[in-house]
């Protein structure tokens, strides 16, 4: 019984540890502790699958997770203003970057979302960079799907004027 | 930004896909997780051939066939096997299942959660003093204590939501005293074994100690429910503590004296087997501080002043709880492993400089392996738990070769002081204090009782309470 389920859950890492990784940068701006938060959220997940409970969709579970872990993050830090818990910031995140080829372009993208509001930002990268859908952010989030719905439609419509008002400039 | 204009917003979103790990910090971190699956692995329960044709059966049946069981004596016979043996099976889904069938209210069954615990832990402490546990069985056991723990700790939060503070404070606190010291003696345990069972001992007692510091399981709760977890309330002891009325107050000192009464009658009980008596001067130490704990609280309960006194009630029943816990271990030790503190100082190879200073100052009277202060230091919760290894094991992990031989004359030269009394006098001069101690503490809290009227008065005290019960049988 020895290594039972490893190669498959390694494979889910594999998969996925970019992407949530992504969803902690975004959340915290800081690289070490966004992968901090991203392997203690597959580590968790783990320990979930070793005490034999299930897991439908594994992706998003490990999103709630390191969501829940952001939160928890915050709540320990307290550095942050009452009720913040979130901290987007362009300049850090862009400093970051370094090995990426297409960096102006990734810049650009970060800088319009901080234009945005912090709910719009999450609706908007859950669903376009990390393609779930409605019901699955509204899992990850915590929130009625309907909100995430309408949220997610007010929010592309809000990108594009940003956008649009950056090519202007 | 031509690419931008170009582009759609979709599009140009999808950039954030090249925000990646750096290979090489992927790379760490995927090792990292990979060597924490392996120390993780789900087992397969060494006991499912036996568990899954009982489960199928239902509730009913189950009944059933554990009277017909109990009838043959095997359920009784089930009692002391442990993971891998036959009747295993038995103890764990049948024997236990029964007992949370009769328990009706939440604390019973929190009770009878802890009781569940406390069995694993004894399991895990029995394989580990043989020598036996292995990595599968040990992380079973672990998943089951962090389980039931749980389970309790979730019991507890509706006895406070009742409005019973008292009796969801010494729940919880004998629930955190329970995984703090049996950790510690596993730790000890762990050091007396070596090779791969030093390892998984020493990690049963990591996962223990850290059981324990969850406190709740509020943090795993929120990380790892999906979809949404319910917001919790803070449980127990935190929460409990913030409303206290005398009322509550009277009745945890109830509690805590029936506790201490009853930690007390075991220690006499097994005073002559104690062949180590450091081990014996540490257990008698805890029974002395839960005395001035309560004496405290009684000071504070005359001066109406209840929160102190709640306070030091919890710290009263957290040393209480330990020492019950000790004697009871190192007597279930003995038995089920045969494994005793002599044998492991005599196999012992590391040492303790604090032992073998202890023993070459010939001071017996002081204790140095106890350190919570009696005079100084105000009770704090956590105070006794990193120091209260002590004992069974006591010295299970410390001694040289050198000093194991120390040792063994000196328990020798005790053995022949010891013999020129009859029972009475066998006792030092100082453990004959701490005994009348412990006694005037008991009896001060009858009188503070039957004055405070408690509206418990009519069992005042009664030598047996439902929550002792668990505890020792």
């Amino acid at each position: 019984m020895s290594d039972h389920g490893k190669k498959e859950f390694l494979a889910v890492y594999d998969e996925h540890s970019d992407a949530v990784y992504r969803r902690c940068l975004f959340k915290t701006s800081d690289q070490e502790t966004a992968q901090d938060l991203t392997q203690e959220a597959f580590t968790r997940t783990w320990d979930y699958l070793a005490d034999g409970k299930e897991i439908n969709n594994l992706k998003a579970f490990v999103f709630t997770v390191a969501n829940n872990l952001i939160k928890d993050y915050y709540k320990k830090k307290r550095a942050i203003s009452m009720g913040q818990m979130s901290n987007f910031d362009p300049q850090q995140i862009a400093d970051g970057l370094e090995n990426i080829q297409a960096k102006a372009e990734v810049e650009g993208v970060i800088r319009a979302l901080d234009k945005l509001k912090e709910a719009d930002r999450d609706v908007l990268t859950l669903s376009l960079v990390e393609g779930f859908g409605p019901r699955e952010i509204s899992e990850i989030t915590e929130e009625r799907e309907n909100t995430v719905s309408v949220r997610l439609h007010r929010a592309r419509a809000r990108l594009r004027k940003v956008l649009h008002a950056d090519n202007d400039e | 930004m031509q690419t931008m204009m170009n582009n759609t917003s979709n599009n140009i979103i999808e950039q954030l896909k090249n925000i990646r790990l750096a290979a090489d910090d992927k790379a760490r971190m995927r090792s990292s997780l990979e060597a924490h699956i392996t120390a993780n692995q789900p087992v397969e329960s060494p006991w499912a051939p036996i568990l899954s044709p009982l489960q199928s059966m239902g509730r009913a049946s189950l009944v059933a066939v554990m009277v017909l069981l109990m009838l043959g004596g095997v359920s009784l016979a089930a009692e002391d096997a442990l993971p891998g043996d036959p009747l295993y099976g038995v103890k764990v889904n049948v024997n236990e299942p029964f007992a949370s069938l009769t328990s009706l209210t939440p604390a019973s069954e929190a009770q009878n959660q802890s009781w569940i615990a406390a069995r694993r832990i004894a399991e895990l402490e029995t394989l580990a003093a043989r020598g036996t546990l292995d990595m599968a069985v040990s992380n079973n056991l672990t998943s089951e204590i962090k389980k039931h723990t749980q389970s309790a700790r979730a019991e507890i939060e509706k006895v406070s939501a009742q409005g019973e503070a008292s009796s969801a404070t010494s729940l919880e606190t004998e629930l955190l005293s329970t995984l703090k010291t049996h950790s510690d003696i596993l730790g000890d345990l762990a050091v007396s074994n070596d090779g791969v069972e030093a390892t998984t001992t020493a990690s049963a007692a990591k996962k223990l100690r850290r059981l324990a510091e969850e406190k709740t399981d509020k943090e795993i709760s929120t990380a790892v429910k999906p979809p949404r977890p319910q917001p919790r309330t803070r449980t127990s002891s935190e929460e409990v503590v913030t409303d206290i009325s005398p009322e509550q107050t009277n009745k945890l000192l109830e509690r805590t004296a029936n506790r201490l009464k009853a930690a007390q009658r075991n220690f006499d009980t097994s005073y002559e087997e104690f062949k180590d008596d450091r081990a014996r001067d540490g257990v008698e130490k805890l029974l002395t501080l839960s005395a001035e704990a309560i004496n405290q609280a009684v000071d504070s309960i005359d001066e109406k002043d209840y929160q102190p006194a709640y306070e030091n009630l919890r710290m009263a029943l957290t040393y209480a709880h330990e020492a019950m816990i000790i004697v009871d271990t190192r007597r279930a030790l003995e038995q089920t492993s045969g494994v005793t503190i002599e044998d492991l100082l005599d196999n012992n190879m590391i040492g303790s400089t604090t032992v073998e200073v202890e023993l070459d100052s010939d001071n017996k009277e002081e204790s140095p392996l106890i350190k919570p202060n009696s005079e100084s230091a105000p009770y704090k919760l956590n105070q006794v738990s990193t120091t209260t290894t002590l004992e069974l094991a006591a010295s299970s992990t410390a001694t040289t070769a050198s000093s194991g031989a120390d040792l063994r004359l000196d328990t020798e030269i005790n053995i022949e002081t010891d013999e020129e009394g009859d029972n009475a006098t066998r006792r030092s001069t100082s453990s004959l204090e701490a005994y009348r101690k412990i006694n005037d503490t008991l009896k001060r809290v009858e009188e503070t009782l039957s004055n405070n009227n408690s509206p418990s008065q009519s069992g005042l005290l009664p030598s047996r309470t439902s929550l002792e019960e668990d505890e020792t049988e």
